[in-house]
């Protein structure tokens, strides 16, 4: 299903947290795109982001689309890092009843999805409460 | 019998996922009794995420960039189910695929010391200044098998240096030992272990290297401060005092068994960091590391006065054993993605 | 560009239809659609919304199929999409058709086909509305992300959850008198409450249901509309705007910032305000998007939609009825044919021929479609001629 060219190419930016900083007005963006979603300007620059935040919301997600059915729930939730931005992830490490709005959590390395018969690993940044 | 005293320990880190399996709950479905816990690995985790944080928390406490280190070797059983090699990936990751040596050493509980004995060797051959070492293992154990007392998870990492004023500790010599034993094999890719075996041969064989070791470094055994060793099962620490003829106290510090289990190639390595996170100026820390088939390291390390430095500036292995929860088997077997 | 005017429009009941393919859907609004104005004029294009046609059924050239099915093979047949917005963004194109003087009359229809599958595979596919490479891949659901914005908008606003289930139980209500609704029985606020969490704090009655339908209408110019019937409304405004797809991105997850764009832009060209509207049909795909639906189109501020719902405002006999058909949650959510349905169900209310679900006096009615959670979102205002 996914392919491993298209899961390579996406790798530095999934296994990292590698965003943009727009060199004409300064907003930091991720996932990275051609241009500044602020300004327009195409004069960006690879960023590395923090890799600490704050939980903004969460979901605990029952029914899962297929090929991800291993653990009940999923906690899902947008996180805001440490320099302001927002990104999407899985929280981890976690038990589902001692997520809390405004938790402290820090990015890890993790399997976003375990391998199959015809798919490969995909590896991506998940966040867990802080701990280091 | 390698006599160095060149190559030194510029900083360590280490893993341990935060799942714990009740042996206890084990031992009721293998049909043995025990107690304490195995650590186990998060379903979304594996050899190379854990490996990943090791490494990190190691380059932190060395204070030492990725981009120095010129090898990197890593000891683990773990490749040989994900059929990739984690020095490649770590390498990429790390930025430094081009400019290292790098290797994964397999096949068992051995193979933490094995890489920590090539980046060793391959450091005083001038190869690097600064080397990677790491030891990881899942719990590769199928359920219902005695090897699932064999088997748990964790990372560790050592830096190693040729620059004797980054280290903190000092590798004064090493040692290997090896036998012909009918010990662990393999069939139906389930792990056959003859434990009183594997028991037999630490007994009869560490004090001969231990020996050894310490006439040629003219070293005495009342000098060691702590020994370091991979723990198999729960029994090894009172056979290799007796063995050794040395207090138990002096096994105490590293002996983690109770708590995570046995973390195959991690497993000598971890005893090694937690030795060295209790350890002062002057300590001698002897590492014991075996593995089925049968073969022995044994290494002596020496601290010196800087090692409160780089305590410092660890993730310490304790932030990982007190940070748990503990599972139920059910859970166990969802994370392993056998249910 | 010239005035467009819907001449008749073509609903199936919303529901589970085992016997029916989405062809068979498809054909049977578009015949209904095109029996009303009695073959007068033939359509010189289809447009058709969909979203899953080929992850569900492996079938592009989706246009040309549906063509070929009921005999207007020849003529220009696409398929436009916007994930669940795809109904109102295929309204936006046949629109364009028509008002840019390309075309005198078209056809735009919408079908969805949902319940042939097992419910994981359809989450996947449903999925694929948020970004693949960056949501998706967590195996979030499309659910998941709108739990996340209900969240916030609940701590944010301190909104009571009864108000969510309220207006849960508001479109069951209306879904009695409609007789193509999928879910025609009534609910209670308890009900909602207790039943399955689906992505928390998403219920299973928050939600819009697995649906298979199809609609059609037939547009024209005005012209050529007042040689057809006296039944027609015209299209006074439309409008249409995005927003990232990664939901983290946006600058504020608490406004549906596409659909204050698509309604200003509807507004205006209709020369109407949020007052002026007699009838309304949001896209309530879930509770939380039927709350913001109704700021996104101003006729609440910002995080006091749901006030409208504890007030009665927004009942069929209140001051603004919202979707008297009984909405995404109980006439169903054909997710590429619902803006359609909209679009027609808003034309059957101008030309008084909505039955039990008639609001009196509807002289401007407005649609609102919404793909992805709040990303491309449609708005079409309708005027009696």
């Amino acid at each position: 299903m996914s392919s491993p060219t298209h899961i390579t190419r996406l790798a530095p930016y999934r296994e990292k947290l590698i965003g943009q900083e727009c060199l004409t007005c300064g907003n930091i963006q991720y996932p990275p795109r051609k241009t500044c979603i602020r300004c327009g300007s195409r004069n960006l620059k690879l960023k590395e982001l923090p890799r600490y935040g704050k939980v903004v919301t969460y979901t605990l997600i029952y029914y899962l689309p297929e090929g991800y059915d291993y653990i009940k729930p999923k906690a899902i939730a947008i996180v805001e890092l440490a320099n302001g931005v927002r990104v999407f992830s899985e929280l981890t490490d976690v038990k589902p009843t001692d997520i809390k709005t405004g938790m402290e959590v820090e990015a890890v390395l993790r399997l976003i999805k375990k391998g199959g018969s015809n798919e490969p690993p995909i590896y991506g940044i998940k966040f867990r409460p802080r701990i280091r | 019998m390698v006599i160095l005293g060149n190559v030194g320990i510029a900083g360590w880190g280490s893993y341990i996922p935060r799942y714990r399996v009740p042996l206890e709950e084990v031992g009721k479905v293998v049909g043995v009794e025990s107690f304490g816990y195995k650590s186990v690995s998060g379903f979304d985790e594996d050899a190379i995420t854990m490996a990943l944080e090791a490494v990190e928390n190691a380059l932190l406490s060395a204070g030492v960039n990725a981009n120095e280190i010129k090898l990197l070797t890593i000891g683990t059983e773990s490749s040989l189910v994900t059929f990739k090699q984690i020095a490649s990936y770590l390498a990429s990751y790390l930025g430094i695929d081009e400019a290292v040596l790098s290797s994964d050493v397999n096949f068992n509980t051995k193979s933490g010391s094995e890489a920590l004995k090539i980046a060793t060797l391959s450091l005083i051959s001038n190869l690097a200044r600064y080397a990677l070492v790491v030891g990881v293992d899942v719990d590769i154990s199928k359920p219902g098998n005695i090897s699932e007392f064999y088997s748990s998870s964790a990372a560790s990492a050592i830096v190693l240096t040729k620059d004797l004023s980054r280290s903190v500790a000092i590798i004064e010599g090493l040692k290997t030992l090896n036998l012909n034993s009918l010990d662990t094999w393999l069939s139906n890719s389930t792990k056959s272990i003859n434990e009183g075996l594997i028991i037999r041969n630490v007994i009869n064989l560490t004090p001969k290297v231990v020996k050894e070791l310490l006439q040629e470094l003219g070293v005495k055994n009342t000098e060691l401060t702590h020994i370091a060793f991979t723990q198999s099962n729960w029994k090894v620490i009172n056979k290799l005092a007796k063995a050794l003829k040395m207090p138990i106290e002096k096994f105490k510090t590293g002996f983690l068994y109770d708590k995570i289990g046995c973390c195959g190639a991690a497993s000598s390595l971890i005893s090694l960091i937690a030795t060295l996170e209790n350890s002062r100026e002057g300590d001698h820390i002897l590492l014991i590391s075996y593995g089925s088939g049968f073969s022995i390291d044994a290494f002596l390390i020496r601290v010196n006065e800087y090692i409160d430095v780089v305590k410092t500036r660890s993730v310490p292995l304790s932030k990982y054993l007190n940070n748990i929860e503990v599972i139920n088997y059910t859970t166990y077997l969802k994370f392993k993605g056998l249910l | 560009m010239r005035r467009v005017a819907i001449v008749s429009a073509g609903m199936v009941k919303v529901g589970r239809h085992v016997d029916k393919s989405y062809k068979d859907l498809f054909a049977e609004a578009a015949l209904k659609a095109l029996d009303c104005i009695g073959n007068e004029v033939i359509p010189e294009a289809l447009i058709v919304g969909n979203q899953m046609s080929s992850s569900l059924f492996n079938q592009d050239s989706f246009g040309a199929i549906l063509a070929d099915y009921v005999g207007l093979t020849g003529i220009p047949a696409f398929k436009v999409e916007a994930a669940c917005g795809s109904g109102g963004a295929a309204v936006y194109t046949g629109y364009m058709a028509v008002a840019s003087g390309l075309h005198d009359c078209v056809m735009v229809a919408g079908v969805e086909k949902e319940t042939d599958h097992a419910t994981p595979k359809v989450t996947f596919a449903l999925g694929k509305a948020s970004d693949a490479d960056y949501e998706l891949i967590y195996g979030t659901s499309f659910v998941g992300l709108n739990a996340l914005i209900m969240r916030l908008y609940m701590e944010t606003y301190k909104a009571p959850r009864e108000a969510f289930a309220k207006f849960a139980v508001l479109m069951h209500e209306n879904a009695v008198n409609n007789p193509y609704a999928q879910m025609r029985y009534r609910i209670t606020v308890e009900d909602v409450l207790k039943s399955p969490v689906i992505a928390d704090p998403i219920r299973l009655l928050d939600s819009a249901p697995l649906s298979d339908g199809a609609a059609a209408i037939i547009m024209c110019s005005e012209e050529l509309a007042r040689k057809i019937t006296k039944d027609y409304s015209v299209i006074a405004g439309i409008g249409m705007g995005t927003d990232h797809v990664y939901i983290a991105s946006r600058r504020d997850l608490l406004s549906l910032s596409a659909s204050l764009k698509a309604a200003e832009k509807a507004y205006r060209m209709a020369s109407v305000g949020p007052k002026d509207i007699d009838v309304v049909e949001v896209h309530d795909a879930f509770t939380i998007m039927g709350i913001m639906a109704l700021e996104g189109l101003k006729l609440a501020k910002q995080g006091h939609g749901w006030k409208l719902v504890e007030e009665g405002v927004i009942a069929k006999d209140g001051d603004i009825p919202v979707n008297p058909s009984g909405g995404l949650k109980a006439r169903g959510h054909p997710v590429g044919a619902t803006g359609v349905y909209q679009v027609a169900e808003i034309h059957t209310q101008l030309t008084n021929q909505a039955g039990k679900m008639q609001v009196p006096n509807a002289n401007v009615g407005l649609a609102q479609s919404i793909g992805g959670a709040g990303t491309i979102i449609s708005v079409t205002i309708l005027k009696r001629p």
